[in-house]
């Protein structure tokens, strides 16, 4: 669990706004190339990380997991355990 | 994947397709309720559905799912001049437009052309053509109607009946037009060629095989033909303003008089 913590702490670093209304020093292609590298990871720590989101209501997060479980099922690269 | 909350597994749903979310029914009860959600089935609406189901049918339904299914038979909208219809597998949408939404030119003058309530039409009445030598038939609609991100295809509904004549002289024209752009011509025959004409066309243009190059009518199968206008792609979601779609078929450029065909209206529909 700690592990997921800290990688939902990582995630959370990545995508603060500024007060001024700026997203951080990234661009918005950026983003989304760390993004899909932060999800390059076993289904387990997908789930948890799917989990914590939905508990923490960290919106972002949680529909970021769920995008990328959904994109593998539609490929059927999904093995459901 | 069944230690995940409904809640969550149906966001997963909302991201994949209708398709997906009928199939994952099976994998598990967290599945099948997710999959039956309310949540999930908005996300694979229309937008706008609100407005096209007040206005056709007074029906209450009990969910988002249901609503769903309804729209995939065909719905009757715009004081049934339109139909409405979504494709299930891909929540697409697909419009036909009646004859009578159609503009044709000369169709008020009963001389040249007939309107009859046909038990084979999808509307209350469709049109036949008596006589004309002047054969010009568009249909508009907008992008914002349609699913976006699709490629559509326009397709003429049509029927040729036994006396008909002067269909298979002149190619037609066909084209379709996005708002400001361009507009690619094509050309497709009105009727097929009978075997008989097509063995004297094949004798008299040899190997040059001129007709194969030129379209013909495709039979369907619900008793019609159709004959593709053209096609066009819609934009992003919000990306860009909506934009008039103009499709139209005309056959001018011969001079004899043609006659015989029954037009039901024009099918808009997503190019697999």
């Amino acid at each position: 669990m700690l592990l997921i913590l800290s990688k939902v702490i990582e995630y959370c670093k990545k995508h603060v706004v500024l007060p001024d209304g700026d997203s951080s020093s990234s661009s918005r292609e950026e983003l989304k190339a760390w993004d899909a590298e932060f999800m390059k990871t076993d289904q387990s720590t997908i789930f948890n990380l799917i989990l914590a989101a939905n508990f923490l209501n960290i919106k972002n997060l949680l529909d970021l997991g769920c995008q990328t479980v959904a994109d593998m099922i539609t490929e059927n690269q999904w093995a459901f355990e | 994947m069944k230690m995940l909350p409904e809640e969550c597994v149906a966001n997963i749903l909302s991201f994949t397709t209708p398709a997906d979310t009928f199939s994952s029914a099976s994998v598990s009860p967290v599945f099948r309720l997710a999959g039956d959600s309310d949540f999930v089935w908005e996300k694979f609406l229309p937008s706008g559905y609100s407005r096209l189901i007040s206005t056709s049918t007074h029906r209450n339904f009990s969910s988002k799912k249901e609503l769903y299914r309804c729209l995939c038979e065909s719905v009757l909208i715009d004081n049934g001049r339109k139909i409405f219809k979504i494709e299930k597998l891909s929540g697409k949408i697909t419009y036909v437009l009646s004859a009578r939404d159609l503009s044709i030119t000369w169709s008020d003058q009963r001389h040249y052309w007939s309107w009859s309530n046909r038990s084979d039409s999808r509307f209350s009445e469709a049109v036949q053509l008596i006589m004309t030598d002047w054969l010009e038939i568009t249909g508009k609609i907008q992008t914002g109607a349609l699913s976006p991100n699709t490629s559509y295809g326009a397709y003429l509904l049509m029927k040729v009946t036994e006396r008909a004549y002067g269909l298979d002289l002149v190619p037609a024209e066909t084209w379709v037009k996005v708002g400001n752009g361009g507009k690619k011509i094509h050309t497709s025959y009105l009727s097929c060629l009978d075997d008989k004409k097509q063995l004297m066309k094949r004798l008299f243009y040899g190997h040059r095989e001129q007709r194969m190059a030129k379209k013909e009518p495709r039979v369907r199968g619900d008793g019609w033909m159709e004959i593709e206008l053209g096609e066009f792609e819609t934009g992003r979601e919000g990306e860009e303003h909506d934009k008039e779609v103009v499709m139209s078929l005309t056959e001018v450029k011969g001079y004899q008089l043609k006659g015989g065909i029954v037009i039901d209206g024009i099918e808009v529909r997503p190019k697999r």
